[in-house]
């Protein structure tokens, strides 16, 4: 689900030297759930390089993924391969290398490779309702261990997701709060997030119970004492 | 029909392709209009681009989607993110969608229709 104008935040990000970026999700994994091909070259170079790995045996395949063998890792297979430079990725935290744009606003602006939306609406797996984290995540581990949260601006039509990261356990002034443009929905119970043109009855209601069963499910499952 | 719609709304300049089969482009039509009756608007802004279209005119889509996971590997981790890698790269080449300006791309109808 989008939430902001795509092209205004590419225009942010400026040139791309590898002509396609997509989402980090851990340090071996990417997400294509968002990418921005700036080069039809580059977009070529990746299809090509998939279409190889996957006329690998299985055997073979799950080998040079170590055990891992699906888009994500090979993604990531790719950037170790090729370099860095080969594969950019886009803005998920604050330290991204891209930089961070803005849009008319001041607010600085991020995407969710798939942890917010599963935080906030689950998956389709049993067990894995609202508040959901996937620790071998480098998002779900940064929630778990209380440096980053997630809501929402406003309740109404227009709402827009927002995370404040703090650096470890500080609170108050030292936080900073970025806009999220974009809830990977891992559930695909999509309408509690619909916030712009013909949104669905009662939508407002639901969204802001799925984050309430959220946050409370959070509360209950990690220790507070752990950061 | 939400995720085309949140697009839509949110990036009204960019293009939003739909990639399915022909039949299912049509149950799709008829679960939006079941919903809201709006079948009509959203067929004008939602770009359906039918799949034999692309299995006819890309060779790196037809090469791709007869491999794995989509036809033997079941692992659940494999995403259809990587179908729509390889549409995205044959509706380049058609000329559908264009690189300087921003496209949402579903694949598929039962996504489509969240």
């Amino acid at each position: 689900m989008l939430y902001g104008d795509m092209s205004a935040f590419i225009s942010g990000l400026g040139s791309l030297e590898s002509g396609l970026a997509v989402l980090p999700m851990s340090p071996t994994w990417c997400s294509l759930a968002v990418a921005w091909v700036q080069r039809p070259a580059a977009l070529g170079r990746l299809v090509n390089w998939l279409t190889d790995r996957l006329l690998l045996r299985d055997s073979v395949l799950l080998t040079l993924t170590k055990g891992e063998a699906h888009e994500m890792r090979l993604l990531g297979v790719y950037r170790e391969q090729k370099g860095p430079s080969s594969l950019q990725l886009l803005p998920t935290q604050p330290n991204s290398a891209l930089g961070l744009p803005r849009l008319a606003s001041t607010e600085r602006l991020l995407l969710d490779p798939a942890a917010w939306g599963q935080f906030v609406g689950g998956t389709p797996h049993p067990g894995q309702g609202p508040g959901f984290l996937d620790e071998s995540h480098t998002l779900g581990e940064a929630m778990r261990i209380r440096r980053v949260t997630i809501g929402w601006d406003d309740d109404g039509f227009g709402a827009q997701p927002f995370t404040t990261w703090c650096p470890f356990s500080v609170e108050g002034s030292d936080c900073v709060t970025h806009r999220l443009l974009n809830l990977h929905v891992h559930s695909k119970n999509l309408a509690p997030f619909m916030t712009c043109g013909a949104v669905p009855e009662g939508t407002v209601e639901q969204r802001i119970d799925l984050l309430q069963t959220a946050q409370a499910f959070f509360e209950d499952e990690y220790d507070h004492d752990e950061w | 029909m939400y995720s085309l719609r949140q697009a839509h709304c949110t990036n009204p300049q960019s293009q939003i392709v739909l990639v399915a089969e022909e039949k299912a482009w049509q149950e799709f039509l008829l679960a939006v209009a079941s919903d809201d009756g709006d079948e009509a608007a959203m067929e004008s802004w939602v770009h359906f681009v039918p799949l034999d279209t692309l299995r006819t005119a890309s060779s790196k889509h037809r090469m791709l989607n007869s491999l794995s996971p989509f036809r033997k590997r079941s692992n659940r981790l494999w995403h259809t993110a990587v179908e729509r890698l390889a549409v995205s790269l044959a509706l380049f080449d058609l000329g559908v969608i264009h690189y300087e300006v921003g496209a949402y791309v579903q694949c598929g109808i039962t996504a489509a229709l969240g």
